[in-house]
């Protein structure tokens, strides 16, 4: 059986199942097949800096050095946030109820690229009165962690025309207001910054 | 990103710069003494000790494979596991694991169920925003709380002046936006219809602009979208089932058999106008044709034939990427996806005007040349079939020779 979410909004609590959406399941998809000159089917693979070994999907990892070269074991790493301090680890948001208080205005959450798209699914159906409270409006703010970790995403709860409820995961967006002086000095970053491009390599489809 | 080109509801374009909103990573993995550790990239494992390369040298045998990972473990190569890798290149290889130099791509779209819809050459989408081609102003505003509820938006640019007047330039679409409390769509073309593409090949988006001020200062930003909220078609027909479904299912086909039926009388009563020089040379040209195909003066017309009466009957539905092969065959291939973005198929073609095509942007050159081309047949179905076969026919000829000479 899927893992549910159990909401507490109140005095109330509710559980919901994740449903994910995404392009695919509304669009549908293109995958990209290629062949030789002789009609047969090729596939995609790594050639290494050597000219010679070749590297299939998955041949591939990411391991963790120090400074000086030596190889560490992920384990051994202890995550900090900026100013040095450790950061703790959080349990799973499945594990424990996540509590509907916090609300968001419309500008916050436009403040935030979305990357995880649910629709709920509330075996019992959403209480009535939470149902008025999305279809008013309201926006409810949360973070959220799939599985344990040390860096929740923020999560939001609305509804959209038809009363569906959906549970957005984001990540929040640098917008700062600007002013006549800040744009130029904008422009110089910008111009040194030219990996900002890849923000726009989605080539997956 | 590069500057981009921007237009204001009265129509003038100002070069801005569109700047990116991701946060950066503020997480730091350090070890005990608190060094930062750094992540690189690693061979784990090459293609020789690849599964599939293993377990077709113990013919499929994985009992086998997995007694000799216990003894030998061939899936490590002890002088290459572990090597840092930097500068590697992306190739394709054959069943053979070689390097394959030259390669043809084809897009296989599925629908949502995983079904294959179409079969076609690969389209990359061409990037249309940059400091030279303008965004349009669409004036198509939609408020913003709708917006937020019905469309995912996946990414944003925050939008900044270069200068002093382009600091008012955006100042005044800021205001604008943030008191009509709405999005703007943006798009490319001269209507802005077209999504946006940034990159050649990345994924095309539907843009909105959300402008906010503070006193003198603003914020004006370039949401993007390539996707809608809203339920997949299985899941809403789930739904909609319980409450009706065979009647729906009725109307549905008794309107589809009525609009056939209606195309068909609108394209007799067309061919009953035709002028009769023209209708009498066609006839003449398909007995041509037909005699050709029947003494097989010609392969590709042979081919043609053959397919024809095999494969494409007149009412065999004619996909968008045939109609393609038409238009380039016209020279008109560049506006295929704008008739697709219009809905505008192979029997629709016929009907255009015009003044409709003037309205999708089409200049007068080419709206000539397809009219031109359309008004001198009088089965549009069968010349875009045909453009397709002789296409085909053509793409098929390195493969005849190569049979012929592996017969031999």
């Amino acid at each position: 059986m899927p893992r549910e979410l159990v909401f507490t909004a109140g005095d109330t609590q509710f559980s919901c199942g994740l449903n994910k959406v995404d392009r695919t399941k509304l669009y549908g998809s293109v995958d990209i097949e290629t062949i030789d000159a002789d009609g047969n089917r090729c596939s995609l693979a790594t050639l290494a800096n050597d000219g010679k070994t070749l590297i299939s999907t998955g041949g591939t990892g990411f391991g963790y050095v120090t400074p000086d070269g030596k190889w560490i074991e992920r384990a051994d790493l202890i995550p900090m946030d900026l100013d040095g301090e450790a950061l703790p680890t959080l349990p799973s948001s499945f594990d424990a109820p996540i509590e509907l208080s916090a609300e968001a205005d419309l500008s916050t959450f436009l403040d935030h690229s979305i990357r995880l798209c649910y629709v709920l699914d509330c075996e019992r159906g959403f209480e009535r009165a939470l149902i008025e409270q999305l279809r008013a409006g309201t926006i409810f703010q949360f973070e959220f962690l799939y599985r344990a970790g040390v860096s929740p995403d923020p999560a939001f709860i609305l509804a959209d025309a038809d009363d569906n409820v959906w549970m957005l995961v984001g990540t929040p967006a640098k917008i700062d207001f600007t002013g006549l002086d800040q744009g130029t000095a904008a422009t110089a970053q910008a111009d040194a910054d030219e990996s900002d491009e890849d923000d726009f390599d989605f080539d997956m489809l | 990103m590069p500057n981009i080109n921007l237009t204001d509801s009265r129509k003038r374009d100002a070069v801005v710069k569109a700047e990116s909103t991701t946060v950066p990573e503020d997480i730091r993995l350090v070890d005990k003494k608190g060094n930062h550790a750094s992540s690189r990239k690693i061979l784990q494992a090459s293609i020789e000790q690849d599964y599939d390369e293993l377990i077709a040298k113990h013919k499929g045998d994985n009992e086998k494979l997995a007694l000799q990972m216990i003894d030998d473990n061939p899936e490590v190569d002890i002088e290459k596991c572990g090597l840092f890798l930097w500068g590697v290149s992306r190739v394709y290889v054959n069943s053979e694991d070689g390097i394959v130099y030259r390669i043809e791509q084809f897009d296989n779209v599925r629908a949502p169920d995983g079904e294959l819809r179409e079969r076609r050459p690969r389209q990359r989408a061409e990037p249309n925003v940059d400091s030279d081609i303008p965004l349009t102003w669409t004036g198509r505003k939609i408020a913003r709380r709708e917006a937020a509820t019905r469309f995912l938006f996946s990414n944003k640019l925050q939008i900044v002046h270069i200068n002093g007047l382009t600091y008012d330039f955006l100042y005044g679409m800021a205001k604008d936006l943030a008191e009509s409390d709405s999005l703007m769509m943006v798009g490319g073309g001269s209507k802005g219809r077209e999504p946006l593409v940034f990159r050649r090949g990345s994924i095309p988006y539907r843009g909105f602009l959300e402008g906010r001020v503070q006193d003198d200062r603003y914020i004006l930003l370039l949401h993007l979208s390539n996707m809608e909220l809203k339920l997949p078609e299985q899941t809403e027909k789930d739904a909609s089932e319980k409450t009706s479904s065979s009647q729906s299912e009725t109307k549905k086909t008794t309107a589809k058999k009525q609009a056939k039926a209606k195309a068909k009388a609108k394209a007799k009563a067309k061919a009953k106008k035709q002028p009769r020089s023209a209708s009498s040379d066609k006839p003449a040209k398909t007995a041509k044709k037909k005699a050709a195909s029947k003494s097989g003066t010609t392969r590709t017309k042979k081919r043609f034939s053959a397919k024809s009466a095999d494969n494409k009957p007149d009412d065999s539905p004619i996909s968008s990427e045939d109609l393609g092969v038409w238009l380039k065959s016209i020279r008109m291939g560049k506006y295929l996806a704008l008739f697709v973005e219009h809905e505008i198929d192979v029997d629709v073609l016929p009907e255009l005007t015009d003044d409709d095509l003037k309205e999708l942007d089409i200049p007068v050159g080419s709206r000539r040349r397809l009219l031109a081309a359309v008004a001198a047949t009088d089965n549009l179905r069968a010349e875009v079939s045909m453009a397709v076969n002789q296409m085909t026919g053509q793409r098929d000829k390195p493969a005849t020779k190569k049979t012929r000479s592996k017969s031999r």
